[in-house]
């Protein structure tokens, strides 16, 4: 993998641009990402901002726009904030909106599920097809159901998504919030609402029992298929460097049983945007080139960054 | 029902003259029978005191009374019968109500699940757990909910009633709309819906309120339905969200009719029962749930404040008019 390039508008106010979400628009490459405002409790809620670029990556405006969506209400599984927005094209003018929804709770932090809204706009604005989540908790998956990334296959949708497994104490730090471990699953589905899910199995191999893995990315190429995830450790994730984030891939032959690569089969090339973390990555393919786009150090608080992927892609298949 | 009422006998739980078991001290709600051998076992949904922060935990145990109409008191469950999930989970702060039914020599529950949310207080969704020793103890068929928000239905999935006709599991249960705020609380509206599973586990919902509201904004619970004389009753209870606690705005007992158990038709006129006179149901009476003993149909329900003090009972009986 080479070339990196920190895409983050130089003048952009340093509050989270996290995990960048590729749609093309006509000639436009408009990147969806969250950031972060206060609400009146004083939390941090992620809202959905974009930025658009040509398709050779300039950067078309100096500052991002908020996502036009309809508002989610009190009690929702995504009234304390959307994390990641996935945009998926369905036609020329149809793009659905994939939620990672965000909602606040007492015993542990949060609880997540995955929701979905529609525009008939070409993306200009958004509406929710509805209040409640498509994908919740559900047989062998507890809790924590975030993280969508939709591919459309021989007539089939696929959703690589993840779920929390559990929710553990540090044992170095008796007192704080639990920490949560989640995993990658896959869902399939004929009309992107109604999903069948394979409750609870895991479609990425785990290096180490306390590994959570996050944001999977995935992009067909040529025969094979490409994913891209990134890892982290359950506790100290974000203070110690070796146990925070660190992006991993996979392959496949037919999108549902997938190969994790070594750690000596890639490398993610670091500069200071990325030097301390890597983590949210988004494929993009476009003509034989995949782009990935990811976050870097701190989740992403001063922006994202671009890589092109320079893989003879012998992993690939 | 039309040409019938509901004849009351009187408090049936707590048992005045017995202690009450520790995990019973408070709220005596969500009445669900089975009828075994020798007994009338009733579970339903109890709680310790509140914690210091005023915040219950609602558990399960039962209640067994002889089966020949007289009702007399045998034992409590000596424990809560099902466990709280762990942290995280969707049944990690109560479990309130349960509904049972036997499916073979098992005993199926389905049960609402709490957790507690930052911004609204709580929510709720459907559990599934299976006895084989008659209720004494259960396991969770899966830690996780079978029935939970979705699409249609954004939170409180609650107040299940499982019942089975004609080969197929019915689950009526309600389905949160909106929270709204009264005198700056937080109230939630909820509406009657129906879903039909063959394994109890994955259900189809019908994906539509059941219930025509009377009321503005009115929150609908404890769809209990039975078949009698060829067609389909539903007792339910409903009541205002606005100002609940003030008399005459808290639980009443609702009633309609069906031919498929889809299209409902609400005649709340007959009922067949009201408050009072009793000092114990004066003020609500909420929970209804149907069972038959013997030749005897029997309504149990919960009395005044949705059941703080005590569950009650009645017997249907044929309308002198």
């Amino acid at each position: 993998m080479a070339t990196n390039l920190n895409l983050t508008p130089a003048n952009f106010r340093g509050g989270f641009l996290q995990s960048p979400q590729t749609l093309e628009i006509g000639e436009i490459l408009r990147v969806y990402f969250s950031t972060r405002f206060i609400d009146p409790s004083g939390n941090p809620v992620s809202r959905v901002e974009f930025i658009d670029f040509s398709k050779d990556w300039k950067r078309l405006e100096a500052f991002s726009k908020p996502l036009i969506i309809s508002e989610p209400i009190l009690g929702a599984y995504d009234e304390h904030g959307i994390f990641p927005f996935v945009p998926f094209r369905i036609s020329n003018s149809e793009i659905l909106g994939f939620i990672s929804g965000w909602s606040r709770r007492v015993s542990v932090d949060v609880e997540t599920a995955i929701g979905i809204c529609k525009s008939v706009d070409n993306g200009k604005t958004f509406a929710r097809i509805g209040d409640g989540p498509i994908l919740a908790a559900g047989r062998g998956e507890p809790f924590l159901v975030g993280d969508p990334c939709i591919i459309g296959h021989a007539g089939t949708l696929l959703m690589y998504y993840i779920f929390g497994t559990s929710w553990i104490q540090n044992p170095n730090e008796p007192q704080s919030p639990l920490d949560r471990v989640y995993r990658i699953g896959l869902a399939t589905s004929s009309d992107g609402l109604n999903w069948i899910r394979s409750n609870g199995k895991q479609i990425i191999s785990v290096e180490e029992k306390l590994e959570c893995q996050a944001l999977p990315s995935v992009v067909r190429y040529r025969e094979g298929w490409l994913m891209a995830f990134c890892f982290r450790n359950a506790h100290d994730f974000r203070m110690v460097k070796e146990k925070g984030y660190r992006l991993g891939f996979a392959t496949s032959r037919d999108g549902y049983t997938w190969t994790r690569l070594l750690d000596n089969e890639y490398n993610v090339e670091i500069s200071d945007w990325n030097s301390e973390m890597q983590c949210y990555p988004n494929l993009y393919l476009r003509d034989e080139q995949i782009f990935l786009l990811s976050n870097g150090n701190q989740f992403g608080r001063d922006g994202f960054g671009l890589h092109l992927l320079d893989c003879d892609l012998k992993y690939v298949l | 029902m039309k040409g019938y009422f509901w004849k009351k006998i009187g408090r049936i739980i707590p048992v005045s003259e017995y202690t009450k078991p520790e995990w019973s001290q408070q709220y005596f709600q969500a009445p669900s029978t089975i009828l075994l051998k020798d007994r009338l076992r009733v579970f339903f949904c109890s709680r310790k005191e509140a914690t210091t922060d005023g915040q219950y935990v609602s558990r399960v145990g039962f209640c067994d009374f002889s089966r020949d109409e007289k009702f007399t008191f045998m034992g409590y469950s000596p424990k809560p019968l099902i466990q709280l999930g762990k942290p995280g989970s969707f049944d990690e702060f109560g479990t309130y109500p349960l509904s049972v039914q036997f499916n073979g020599e098992s005993v199926i529950g389905v049960y609402g699940g709490w957790t507690r949310l930052k911004s609204v207080p709580f929510d709720v969704s459907l559990g599934l757990v299976s006895s084989r020793d008659l209720g004494e103890t259960f396991q969770k068929v899966q830690d996780e909910p079978v029935l939970t928000k979705c699409l249609e239905e954004p939170f409180i999935i609650s107040s299940p009633k499982l019942r089975r006709f004609h080969g197929l599991w019915y689950l009526f249960y309600i389905a949160g709309e909106k929270w709204k705020f009264d005198n700056s609380l937080l109230e939630p509206v909820y509406k009657i819906r129906v879903a039909t599973s063959t394994d109890l586990i994955n259900w189809r919902r019908h994906k539509k309120n059941l219930i025509k509201s009377n009321l503005f904004e009115e929150a609908q619970a404890s769809p209990d339905v039975f078949e009698f004389e060829g067609l389909f009753h539903m007792y339910f209870c409903y009541r205002d969200t606005s100002n609940a606690k003030e008399l005459g705005r808290g639980y009443r007992i609702g009633y309609a009719r069906s031919e498929n158990l889809v299209d409902w038709v609400r005649e709340d006129f007959n009922a067949g029962i009201k408050t009072g006179p009793d000092y114990w149901d004066s003020q609500d009476i909420s929970y209804p749930h149907f069972f038959k003993l013997n030749q005897n149909s029997y309504l149990m329900y919960l009395g005044n404040e949705v059941g703080k003090y005590s569950i009650c009972i009645a017997r249907l009986e044929k309308s002198p008019f």
